[in-house]
């Protein structure tokens, strides 16, 4: 039996190429979401899974650093190195940064780090060098802006780009850089001369008032205090559970563990699930429009050939097809959409100012959906089209 | 000769009560193969809806009708389901605007009812070759119709109402839409092709001009089959 529905139309090919490029276009909107999306994710979780840490230990009662504050003391490392099963622990610490470079505002997410160590420090060098000196230098995110040997003032010092890495950003899309721990803490808590004098008279009246003579020292002491982290992170022994070493820590330690994954989830379910829903809802208004624009496209057809069907019909064409005939076309209104959507998507994801993962299994999910609503479009026009008895061929 | 139609009493009523309209009063009509026979009357005289009725478009209200010794209605109701399947194989049309389907060139548009029957694409393709060279519009074969005069395009809805080989063709005013002398080619033609391969014709239009050489022709008002001559 030939084919109605490609021979309709090649009747009209302008028409159907228009339509096709229209809801190409929409559906590349729809790629394009499902690619943000991933990116979020995994910009999300970039720096919790770059860090290779098995455990995290945060402030009790809080969900770590990614999602609310956190403090806990750098010297924890010590005593929780100690446990059983823990082969490492590092303190890190992390903080949001915007400063003037070249004019304009550059936005940083700075990652405090034992450069001894090593743990939780840049995965990817792609030039350049980690950090070997212990102070004023720092490792940038190659996307930053930032090249080798520029020098960026933080706080209240300069800092040496010594090394650059690639594919770590912050929850909101930010570059990373990556200071020697001392240097981050200086960053996030040393304060200028003046703030640091205030802060002395203020502890200094305080301590006088409560019956105490303090003396200077410390006053000094106390008031100068930086050792604090965001969070320590444990790398476990090989074959041991990390769940027991979340256990241990949770019950006598009065900090709050949880493993990577825990990390993880509460990134994913918590901190950018609005973002996902919103991504997620828009994805599906997208698809519902592509879905009227076909669903009009296909009815507005069958209805402008509704006595060529009342011939068919009349001649004794059955029914199937007839569905075939507009099922067919909808259909392939669809998949030539999808490919020029994806086409359009695959030329020029990569200039988005976004960061874009395309993963095929979207793709192929997305493809999927489209040809569903195809079918879901063409049942209005199948239902006129059912609907017309074959009288409506004669007469003139 | 072998009968290909017989309507006996068959009658068509619209509507109940005081809406109740008497489209087809009782009618009695037999066509045998390789005849032609008209139905003759002015508009609402019931033509049309005796057509639907021969074509199982609509279902009578009463009578019996047999199409090729089979009767398809009577006792009150259609006497098979697969009606569709009966015009298909059994009947070809003939429209007053010729109906061809304006995205299919000029040989689907005549294969097409080869190939609703099961025929394979070369075989149908041969046969409406056949049927457009005898109806002088084969050098049109790869147009649409649009491109045609209106008797081109009638000749080729001829071609389509033969091609599957059926024993009966219902022509609605098929001359409607042309001037006098297509017209008449058109019903010279029909009337050489049901008797050369044997179909049975019935024509319904209002043009007595036309008629001229028919075997049999019938009068129609108000529903009712005047007489026949």
């Amino acid at each position: 039996m030939m084919d109605l529905a490609v021979r309709d139309l090649g009747r009209q090919p302008r028409k159907f190429a228009l339509t096709c490029l229209g809801v190409g276009m929409l559906i590349m909107v729809v790629m394009s979401m499902g690619a943000i999306y991933r990116g979020n994710v995994d910009d999300a979780t970039s720096v919790i899974l770059n860090t290779g840490a098995d455990v995290w230990v945060v402030q009790r009662y809080t969900n770590g650093p990614f999602a609310e504050s956190s403090r806990v003391p750098e010297d924890l490392k010590h005593t929780l190195r100690g446990l059983s099963g823990v082969v490492d622990a590092g303190a890190l610490s992390f903080q949001n940064i915007q400063v003037d470079w070249k004019g304009r505002p550059l936005r940083l997410f700075a990652i405090g780090y034992d450069k001894d160590l090593g743990l939780g420090g840049p995965p990817n060098i792609v030039s350049g060098r980690p950090i070997l000196n212990r102070h004023y230098e720092m490792v940038a995110g190659v996307k930053s802006g930032l090249k080798l040997g520029d020098a960026l003032k933080l706080g209240l010092d300069d800092y040496k780009v010594v090394g650059l890495v690639r594919d770590v950003v912050s929850t909101s899309g930010d570059q990373v850089i990556y200071l020697n721990l001392p240097d981050a803490q200086k960053i996030q808590f040393k304060k200028d001369n003046d703030a640091i004098r205030n802060d002395r008279v203020r502890l200094k009246e305080t301590l006088a008032a409560a019956g105490t003579n303090p003396d200077d020292r410390l006053v000094e002491g106390l008031s100068g205090e930086t050792h604090i982290v965001n969070a320590v992170v444990l790398k476990v022994r090989k074959g041991y559970p990390a769940d027991d070493v979340v256990r241990e820590v949770n019950r006598w330690k009065h900090y709050r563990a949880m493993p990577a994954a825990g990390q993880l989830d509460i990134m994913t379910m918590g901190v950018i699930r609005k973002a996902t829903m919103q991504l997620g809802l828009f994805r599906a208004i997208l698809l519902a429009v592509s879905m009227a624009v076909i669903a009009l496209i296909i009815y507005t057809q069958t209805m402008d050939k509704i006595r060529d069907i009342a011939t068919l019909k009349l001649i004794g064409a059955p029914d199937r097809t007839i569905v075939r005939l507009i099922m067919e076309q909808s259909l392939l209104m669809g998949f030539t959409a999808y490919w020029i959507g994806l086409a359009v998507f695959m030329a020029t994801y990569r200039y988005f100012p976004k960061r874009m993962i395309v993963y095929a299994i979207d793709l192929k999910m997305l493809f999927v959906a489209v040809m569903f609503i195809c079918v879901l479009a063409s049942l209005a026009g199948i239902r006129a089209a059912l609907k017309v008895e074959p009288s409506r061929a004669l007469g003139g | 000769m072998t009968e290909v139609v017989r309507l006996e009493n068959l009658r068509k009523v619209y509507g109940s009560g005081e809406t109740e309209v008497v489209a087809l009063a009782d009618a009695n009509l037999t066509l045998h193969e390789g005849e032609v026979s008209a139905v003759l009357g002015p508009s609402g005289s019931g033509k049309t809806t005796m057509l639907m009725c021969l074509g199982c478009i609509t279902e009578p209200t009463s009578g019996t009708m047999s199409i090729g010794g089979e009767e398809v209605y009577g006792d009150g109701g259609w006497k098979r389901r697969d009606l569709r399947r009966l015009r298909r194989e059994k009947m070809g049309f003939i429209f007053q605007a010729h109906n061809l389907i304006p995205f299919l060139n000029i040989l689907d548009n005549v294969v097409i009812a080869a190939e609703l029957v099961g025929t394979p694409r070369k075989e149908s393709a041969k046969k409406a070759m056949e049927l457009l060279e005898y109806l002088e519009v084969a050098h049109r074969a790869d147009k649409f119709p649009a491109t045609l005069s209106g008797g081109e395009r009638q000749r080729v809805a001829i071609a389509r109402a033969l091609v599957h080989g059926p024993s009966l063709i219902l022509a609605d005013e098929p001359t409607a839409a042309l001037d006098t002398d297509r017209g008449r080619k058109v019903v010279t033609l029909l009337k050489d092709l049901a008797r050369k391969r044997g179909v049975g014709v019935i024509v319904v239009t209002h043009d007595v001009r036309m008629v001229e050489g028919f075997d049999s022709v019938y009068h129609m008002k108000d529903g009712a089959i005047l007489d026949s001559e």
